[in-house]
């Protein structure tokens, strides 16, 4: 029998904010991060902020 | 044969008959066919359009195929197996089609086989299917082949897509569940090697989350993925499920 072991890092954003991850273009409340994940790739985004990439994210699918 | 020079066949072949010269769309044209009288009657105008249309079985590239809300179940009624080299646009906008699509053939006993299929980009984009059969998507030979694959618009519809086999090569893009809202079951076969999001089906059943959680492929010691779930389906996970996520190098969001 193998037992691993492993740190599970799950990124909270402050109240009313949340989290953003430009590559992969995604936006979550919450983020539970792979094992060797790199959490730098995730920024803290306002309520407006979220909206206005939703906004582009939408009309970069919208011309594709 | 470019698609609109096979119309423009099909279009000549009925006026050649009627003695019309009028242009017709897609949707007169059946009627147009049934309106011609033959000697032997029966189904000489089914026969007409379909050997014209399905090359008498040869027809690989349905690329637009059944495109438009011209095509529902009075029209769309193959006579031969569908084996796609491109299904790209196959039923794009067609909104007419309200089907369990897999049943439906299966009932015309029409074999719709997508194992020689390289396209597979926006194949139900504004259609009004509510299930897909097997989606075999390891022939695709380019990122931009699986765009937007399962994309919902205008009726929003799917439920069900039986399984999909994935390419590992190239790997289900970003948008390929975009407006799936009713989506609740399917079935991965493969490995899920990139970015999978399925953000806005928060009805999935758990034996879909748990293909899902089992397809996606083991990047340990390689750069994470992320896979995003619609929030209801992750706050549902199991902190089992989650740590089986997170330790193949998968990010949750």
């Amino acid at each position: 029998m193998e037992i691993k072991r492993y740190e599970q890092r799950i990124l909270i954003p402050d109240e009313g904010k949340y989290l953003y991850n430009e590559d992969a273009q995604v936006i979550s409340d919450k983020v539970f991060l792979g094992i060797n994940a790199d959490e730098n790739e995730w920024i803290e985004i306002t309520e407006e902020q979220k909206q206005e990439i939703e906004k582009q994210l939408y009309e970069e699918l919208e011309v594709e | 044969m470019a698609l609109i020079n096979k119309l423009s066949a099909i279009g000549n072949a009925i006026r050649e008959k009627t003695g019309k010269t009028d242009l017709l769309t897609l949707e007169q044209m059946p009627q147009e066919i049934k309106s011609i009288e033959t000697a032997g009657g029966g189904d000489s105008w089914y026969d007409a359009f379909w050997d014209e249309y399905q090359l008498n079985g040869a027809r690989v590239k349905y690329d637009y195929g059944f495109t438009g809300s011209g095509w529902n179940t009075n029209i769309f009624k193959p006579k031969y197996d569908i084996k796609p080299t491109d299904a790209s646009y196959m039923f794009y906008g067609a909104s007419g089609l309200r089907i369990d699509l897999a049943e439906y053939l299966e009932a015309l006993d029409i074999d719709l086989d997508f194992s020689n299929c390289i396209n597979f980009s926006w194949l139900i984009y504004g259609s009004s299917i509510k299930r897909l059969g097997v989606i075999d998507m390891r022939k695709v030979n380019t990122n931009n082949n699986a765009n937007s694959v399962f994309r919902q618009g205008g009726a929003d519809n799917l439920e069900t897509i039986d399984k999909v086999i994935v390419s590992e090569k190239y790997p289900l893009g970003n948008n390929s569940f975009t407006n799936c809202t009713k989506l609740k079951d399917i079935t991965i076969e493969g490995n899920i090697t990139g970015n999978f999001a399925i953000g806005s089906s928060s009805k999935l059943t758990d034996d879909s989350v748990n293909s899902i959680i089992n397809a996606l492929a083991d990047l340990t010691g390689t750069t994470a993925k992320t896979i995003t779930f619609n929030t209801t389906v992750k706050n549902n996970l199991t902190e089992e499920q989650i740590a089986t996520i997170t330790s193949k190098n998968w990010t949750l969001a």
